[in-house]
């Protein structure tokens, strides 16, 4: 090989640069593969981006947010979003954001409320401002807040108000807390259960397998929405949030484990006929170390598509279990039981702004499907 | 032949639809107490005295006093025999006099939005495989993810609040308000079509959209088939082969797709037509399971379980009749 | 290089099937020059890759996009002879009437897995008499009569009952015959085979053989025979064509490509195929190195790098190299071997 690999230096560099890069290609590892595949799926690396400040805003909710959840401004009840401002009402730049601060008017004749900016007052928008005092984490105390006014008074409602003069803005990033963990958590027992059960019928067989089937017939035959609906009416309403949250989770990976269990079935028994199979059996691997060490690897990549694709549909769940009522209560924010103040069309027609927590919903579902559309071309990298 | 195959897959089915009664009878008695409690607390709260003679007279009837088991038998045996559903507390009727219209009116919405998704949908697909990578393939598989990822519920608010932003007219409901309670006619017809149909849209999205990328992916991988080659090199045109050849045997898992399709608008439908307010199940089953109002929520979940099977039943027939490699045995390839 | 000029029935001038990929170019087919003379039957032999599907592709005009087909391939039709010569069929729309017409009449193709070939859910009956129903006869009755007959013809037993089976009910050998069938049916003029007998064991494989060889003489037709199996050529071929990525590198009769092959390659082909008569008992012999990617392939001679036979100052991988007729009817694309038959020992 050595003679062969002067002779084409010398006279021919055309087939030898052909040659590497064709090899770097087929001895990178799969990881390898699968990463530069994924790469190359701009949308995917975008919905990534996405996704991890919704998460970053969520794990520190409490510093992002100008306002905890539960504070109200009672003089400032259904305001619009503030009109974030460089220049001032005479023409003034100044390079601090600044807002005004509005002043209520009831209509006498629809009884609506007005809100006019007053240019008198006026608030400038300081980062790391010092504001309501909470609980990092619930390790230490602290006020500081990523921005907000400086006064106390006058709040900056970036997204509008409530009805109870709550900042929606600051109720949004409380709410993804719960909506956005509710996804991970759901999934991952979604997870266990389904390749538990899935895997133990597609490779043992038998009775074991038809048991299994069995019970996932009976569970899909059932409509899932009104399931769902059914079985979050069983929580009791005046359970703690914790209570509720889990039992949401138990509701949402009942049925979800159906899908995976069967897919993880089909794949197990197809795989369980391959010749590499046959070949670790024959070398005398033990049942153990032939599904952990040999089969999932070789399906890894097709369950982690199918979980990231799954964990929209279990925030959706908890999104309109919450919107219905059912499920999460007030004063638990999360995102579902925000749109439950949008439900109204006449509420909705003179506060448009509700519907931001939707917004916040369908970037988060949009996210995580294109992350798993890259994720799933990247998978194939053989194709 | 046929007959004995639909027989035989029936009765597999009874067992599964005995087990699917059991749940849903479990699940109904899971909030604790019973509509009986509730409604003795509120009548309590609300200073009106209750005779403790009534309560007596309404727990037997209903058999509140007996063990879960028995209950349940009691239900079965009212439903299967006497097509007793039993009584709605909310309502105090029949809980038939109480569905009867709205389930009419689910199973239509439910089977023209099947059909038009499958209208819709199947010929998109074909298009786009054949066409990949064009304009079209990629316009259309965009729409496909939006419509598959963005929430029915969420676009019916959406739409609502759109609708009534720019026209004034509150678009919930079926008709229009002159129309409510009036006797059918011609121009009631005309006026629920738009309402109709953008439930019919919305409900009908996600299941268009994931019909379209089904498809398109089977005929993706028909196409690239060796028969498909043979076609063509005996001189036949390019699209009799494409609609003789890898359509007919790429609609044949599509069939089997209506299975799950069925029981998927139907659950679809429960949610947007809760915010649209239309006069089917979704939004008298979600205030019936808010009540705890038993029989009725019991008979919706059981009535819409069964609708679900009998769409697998028929999705599993269809199958059979259009595959010959099923009917004359043979491995599917 | 053919005695009888006007005995062509199939010439191909110069043909380059090149796929213009996002990688590269992909040159499948590099400039091939083929004659296929009436019943006669013409082997083209070579390796995975080296473009002889590709090219039997190119002939019936069924090459998949981005696949582009330049060049001459001039068929000189038996039926309905036109007065003005042959047809070129790279000038022809693939879609057009006038390419489907000479496909699966004039030139019949039969592939190398018969299940898969056949559409599992139409009865053999129905894919047989559709290639009748478009070429020969409008008469559903007749096509069947004929779809029965050309049953009959391949040694089918009881076709009548046969021809509403299904692919999946037949036994593997009988579907390949119903392929043949199918694809005789209409009275070609020319048969390409595509590799028919490399997935069956060997007692089918002289069947097979043995039925093309009797329909061959039978419809009078020509048979372009494509197969990576010397063997099957040493049996069926008159003439061979041997291609290596793209080209063909020898070009000659099927006894003297046996018996004085003078191209490199045909010499390393020949001497690996592992026979059991050698008295030595030798490590099996074979070609180095790998055939490689044609993707952005410089020109010159392909072979270059597994060549055993490289001589500096003869060889460059960058030169082109000329298919060049060294005694009557015999063509190599090899300058060492050139030099060889005509210089020096």
């Amino acid at each position: 090989m050595g003679l062969l690999n002067k002779i084409t230096k010398k006279t021919s560099k055309g087939i030898s640069n052909i040659d590497h890069s064709r090899e770097a290609y087929e001895v990178a590892s799969q990881w390898q593969l699968m990463w530069w595949k994924f790469r190359k799926h701009k949308l995917a690396i975008i919905a990534g981006i996405v996704l991890g400040i919704l998460y970053i805003l969520a794990i520190f909710c409490e510093f992002f947010a100008p306002y905890t959840p539960l504070h109200r401004f009672p003089d400032h009840k259904d305001s619009p979003p503030a009109n974030v401002r460089f220049f001032d009402a005479e023409g003034n730049f100044s390079i601090r954001p600044f807002i005004y601060d509005v002043e209520l008017e009831v209509d006498p004749v629809s009884f609506r409320r007005i809100f006019t900016e007053n240019t008198e007052s006026k608030h400038y928008i300081y980062f790391f401002v010092e504001g309501e005092p909470y609980t990092f984490w619930g390790l230490f105390e602290t006020n500081i807040h990523f921005f907000g006014t400086k006064s106390a008074d006058v709040p900056i409602f970036i997204l509008g108000g409530d009805f109870l003069g709550r900042d929606l803005f600051s109720r949004i990033l409380y709410g993804s807390r719960i909506s956005l963990s509710f996804g991970f958590v759901s999934v991952f027992f979604v997870l266990l259960f389904g390749s538990l059960l899935g895997g133990l019928a597609g490779y043992l067989g038998g009775t074991t397998d038809t048991i299994i089937q069995r019970v996932i017939d009976v569970l899909i035959s059932i409509p899932t929405i009104p399931l769902w609906m059914a079985l979050a009416a069983a929580l009791p309403r005046d359970w703690p949030t914790l209570n509720i949250y889990l039992g949401m989770v138990f509701i949402m990976s009942l049925l979800g484990w159906t899908t995976l269990a069967r897919i993880v079935r089909g794949k197990l028994l197809s795989l369980r006929e391959e010749d590499f199979t046959m070949a670790a059996r024959l070398c005398g691997a033990t049942h153990f170390r032939i599904i952990f060490k040999h089969l999932i690897p070789s399906f890894a990549s097709f369950l982690i598509v199918n979980v990231t694709l799954a964990i929209p549909a279990t925030i959706l769940g908890e999104t309109a279990l919450s919107f219905l009522g059912l499920g999460l209560q007030p004063p638990t924010v999360s995102w579902g039981v925000l749109l439950r103040d949008a439900q109204r069309i006449e509420t909705l027609a003179h506060q448009p702004w509700l519907l931001w927590p939707a917004v916040f919903v369908v970037l988060t579902v949009l996210g995580f499907n294109f992350l798993g559309d890259g994720l799933r071309d990247a998978a194939d990298p053989y194709k | 032949m046929l007959l004995g195959f639909i027989l035989k897959r029936i009765i597999q089915l009874l067992p599964l639809l005995f087990a699917v009664s059991i749940i849903i009878f479990t699940v109904i008695q899971l909030p604790p107490g019973d509509y009986l409690t509730t409604y003795i607390q509120a009548l309590e709260l609300s200073g009106i005295e209750v005779d403790a003679a009534m309560v007596q007279t309404l727990t037997r009837e209903y058999g509140l006093d007996r063990p879960a088991h028995e209950q349940y038998f009691i239900w079965m045996r009212n439903i299967l025999f006497e097509g007793d559903f039993g009584r709605s507390f909310q309502w105090n009727q029949p809980v038939t006099e109480v569905i009867g219209e709205r389930l009419m009116m689910t199973i239509i919405i439910s089977f023209v939005s099947l059909i038009v998704v499958w209208v819709i949908a199947i010929p998109i697909g074909i298009y786009s495989a054949i066409r990949q990578h064009s304009l079209f393939d990629y316009v259309f598989s965009f729409i496909g993810f939006i419509g598959m990822t963005v929430p029915g519920f969420l676009i019916a608010l959406v739409s609502i609040y759109l609708i009534f932003v720019t026209t004034g007219v509150a678009f919930t409901g079926l008709f229009s308000t002159e129309f409510i309670g009036a006797p059918w006619s011609w121009a009631k017809f005309i006026d629920m079509l738009p309402r109709a149909g953008l439930a019919i849209f919305i409900i009908g999205m996600a299941g268009t959209a994931g019909l379209i990328r089904q498809m398109r992916a089977l005929m993706l991988d028909e196409l690239r088939k060796q028969y498909v080659v043979t076609a063509r090199a005996k001189g036949v045109a390019e699209n009799k082969l494409i609609l003789k050849y890898p359509v007919r045997i790429a609609i044949n898992p599509m069939i089997s797709t209506i299975g799950w399709l069925l029981p998927s608008l139907i659950s679809g439908e429960a949610l947007v037509s809760i915010i649209l307010n239309l006069p089917t199940m979704g939004p008298l089953m979600l205030r019936s399971l808010l009540a705890q109002d038993m029989f009725l929520a019991g008979s919706f979940l059981l009535i819409v379980s069964v609708l679900t099977v009998v769409g697998t039943l028929i999705s599993d027939i269809l199958l059979t009749v259009v595959d010959p490699r099923i009917r004359f045995g043979g491995v599917a390839s | 290089m053919y005695k009888e000029q006007n005995d062509i029935i199939l010439e191909l001038k110069n043909v380059r099937t090149y796929f213009h990929l996002d990688e590269g170019i992909l040159k499948a087919v590099d400039g091939i020059d083929l004659k296929l003379n009436k019943e006669k039957t013409l082997g083209i032999v070579g390796e995975s890759g080296c473009g002889k599907s590709v090219t039997s592709q190119a002939i019936l005009g069924i090459v998949p996009s981005p696949g582009k087909v330049t060049g001459e391939i001039l068929l000189y039709k038996q039926k309905d002879k036109l007065k003005n010569g042959p047809v070129d069929i790279v000038k022809l729309s693939p879609f057009g009437a006038e390419i489907r017409a000479i496909r699966g009449s004039d030139i019949a193709m039969i592939f190398q897995e018969p299940m898969k070939a056949f559409s599992p859910i139409h009865t053999i009956g129905n894919q047989i008499m559709e290639a009748l129903l478009l070429h020969v006869t409008d008469k559903p009755k007749d096509a069947k009569d004929m779809a029965i007959n050309s049953l009959k013809k391949v040694g089918i037993p009881s076709p009548e009952k046969r021809i509403n089976d299904y692919p999946h009910q037949l036994s593997g050998g009988m579907r390949q015959r119903a392929m043949i069938a199918m694809a005789l049916s209409c009275n070609p003029s020319i048969l390409i085979a595509d590799e028919p007998t490399t997935a069956l064991d060997v007692t089918m494989q002289v069947q097979v053989l043995q039925l093309i060889s009797d329909l061959k003489s039978e419809y009078k037709s020509s048979v372009i025979y494509i197969t990576h199996d010397l063997g099957v050529i040493a049996e069926i071929a008159d003439y061979v064509a041997v291609m290596y990525l793209g080209k063909v590198v020898e070009y000659t009769d099927v006894d003297t490509l046996f018996h004085n092959p003078l191209h490199p390659y045909t010499k390393a082909l020949l001497s690996s195929i592992p026979t059991i008569t050698k008295t030595k008992v030798n490590d099996l012999a074979s070609i180095r190195g790998t055939v490689p990617y044609p993707m952005n392939l410089p020109s010159g001679c392909g072979f270059y790098s597994r060549c055993e036979r490289v001589k500096a100052g003869l060889c460059h991988p960058d030169a082109d190299v000329q298919l060049n007729e060294l005694e009557p009817g015999h063509f190599v694309r090899c300058p060492v071997a050139e030099k060889e038959y005509f210089g020096e020992a």
